[in-house]
């Protein structure tokens, strides 16, 4: 299949999509790619009629990316994949939709592993807890 | 002075008996009437992209069908049509026609399977039953095909795995015509039943306007008056499509009835563009060979039974891919769903759902 290629830059982003959507484009999907050394790409694909539109947009890792479900209230799922998969920043966008929090397992699609953080901390707080939860409990047995 | 209406608070799923899959709905009830409802996915979230990259290309095509056990092979042909066009391969006519048998069979089976539960979920049992009886004859031809009755595995990179002989075409055209006989009977009752009618007219409406603005696809996008249809879009690599006639069935109304319309006649259109494929079936190879690893990136999208699946694929010419994303129907469908339920009395919510075919296997992949 065929499609028209757009490339843009972060500041142009909004007036791009506002642009599509104008139009009367319905925004298909949104992919998120690891290019690496802490660079994203975004790829907004639109539909018209038959036409496909890819609109892509390289961002850095600690970018926040604005939201698109003002104009299209079906992306909030779209985002919190990004967000879920990637760790991409977007405004607004829920985390923890697809993957369980606590379950070991964070942005999944990152070519570039980092060490999780939250998982580290979970457990040096939960050596932490241990002592005071058993004494917790040996007073609740004793009254 | 009147009283202050209380609102209630009604968790429906993950896990319910009306729902076929884990989806949890939270709905705001002030008595009978849904006043708000959130909608929560991810139940059955299997990491498919994520694997898609670990495997070679050929070996997705299988993983790909896992996607979902009712919309399998519009899965394959999505995947096999990105990486077909990344790496330039021109699939023979006749597995471009196997193709397309393979994916109006499916239709078939995926259709009547959800009006079979639009009924159930209604309290329609014995048309319920009468439904799933029929769908036999299109799971038996799969049998016949593939030795499959769900995933059947059909597609390659290049083509397809298995031919259709003349013996298999005769059966498919005998179960054609015993299908349609028995649908002809089914449709009235889907269609001009008192009891099915009063249960789904003027429901869970989603108006034109709001489809658009919902992003719906499939079915419930053509039962709000929207002539979407990838079939039509004359894609010269999806399958077959381009040769066969073919009009998008439209309804304008949005609620339950129109989209149980659209598939009742999808169901009929299915049986036609069978026959017309099987018209178009010549002597030939059916699958090109695959020489090297695929290198750039693709898109590709098919309709599936439940609208407009879309496939990206990006290849780095090694074996394994760089990305595979995938946007099913339900993914969009599902977050519409909170449009058709807010107004409605409580005991339509099922029947709501049903109607829009949802797929969570599809949705959190």
């Amino acid at each position: 299949m065929q499609a028209i290629e757009l490339k843009t830059t972060l500041p142009d982003l909004d007036s791009k999509i506002y642009k599509m959507f104008q139009l009367g484009a319905r925004l298909i999907a949104i992919t998120g790619n690891d290019l690496g050394n802490g660079k994203f790409e975004l790829i907004y694909h639109f539909s018209k009629a038959s036409e496909i539109t890819n609109l892509k947009v390289e961002i850095d890792e600690n970018t926040t990316v604005e939201s698109v479900t003002g104009l299209f209230p079906y992306a909030e799922l779209m985002e919190s994949e990004l967000v879920d998969y990637f760790g991409i920043k977007v405004n607004g966008a829920k985390a923890n939709v697809f993957l369980e929090p606590g379950s070991g397992i964070c942005t999944p699609l990152r070519k570039s592993k980092k060490t999780e953080p939250e998982k580290k901390e979970e457990k040096a707080s939960a050596a932490q807890e241990k002592p005071e939860k058993e004494g917790a409990t040996s007073k609740g047995g004793a009254s | 002075m009147a009283a202050s209406t209380r609102v209630s608070v009604v968790p429906l799923g993950a896990q319910h008996p009306v729902l076929p899959e884990p989806v949890a709905l939270k709905l705001s009830l002030e008595e009978e009437k849904v006043v708000d409802v959130s909608i929560t996915v991810g139940y059955c979230h299997r990491g498919i992209e994520k694997a898609a990259e670990m495997n070679d290309f050929k070996q997705n095509v299988f993983l790909c069908g896992r996607v979902c056990g009712i919309c399998s092979h519009h899965h394959t042909t999505s995947y096999s049509d990105a990486i077909e066009t990344m790496m330039k391969i021109e699939v023979p006519e006749r597995a471009k026609l196997i193709r397309t048998i393979v994916a109006e069979l499916e239709r078939l089976h995926s259709h009547t399977l959800i009006l079979g539960l639009t009924a159930d979920a209604m309290g329609y049992e014995n048309l319920f039953m009468q439904t799933w009886r029929d769908r036999e004859i299109v799971m038996d031809l799969f049998e016949i095909i593939s030795g499959n009755r769900v995933h059947y595995d059909i597609n390659q990179i290049g083509g397809v795995r298995r031919d259709i002989g003349y013996d298999v075409v005769k059966k498919i055209e005998k179960g054609m015509d015993l299908l349609e006989e028995r649908f002809n009977i089914l449709a009235k009752s889907y269609l001009d039943d008192p009891t099915f009618k009063k249960r789904t007219k003027g429901v869970g409406v989603l108006s034109s306007a709001e489809a658009h603005t919902y992003g719906v696809v499939g079915p419930v996008a053509r039962g709000s008056d929207i002539p979407e249809d990838v079939r039509a879009s004359g894609d010269e690599n999806y399958a077959a499509y381009k040769d066969l006639h073919f009009t998008p069935q439209v309804e304008e109304d949005g609620d339950i009835y129109s989209r149980t319309k659209v598939r009742v006649r999808e169901v009929f259109q299915s049986i036609d563009l069978i026959r017309q494929a099987i018209g178009y079936l010549r002597d030939g190879p059916i699958a090109a060979r695959v020489q090297g690893n695929p290198n750039g990136e693709a898109i590709a999208r098919v309709e599936a039974p439940r609208g407009e699946l879309f496939y990206y694929a990006k290849g780095n010419n090694t074996k394994n891919l760089e990305r595979v994303k995938i946007r099913t129907p339900s993914f969009v469908n599902i977050p519409a769903l909170k449009y058709m339920i807010i107004g409605e009395e409580f005991s339509a919510v099922p029947v709501i759902i049903a109607s829009i075919d949802p797929c969570l296997s599809c949705t959190d992949r």
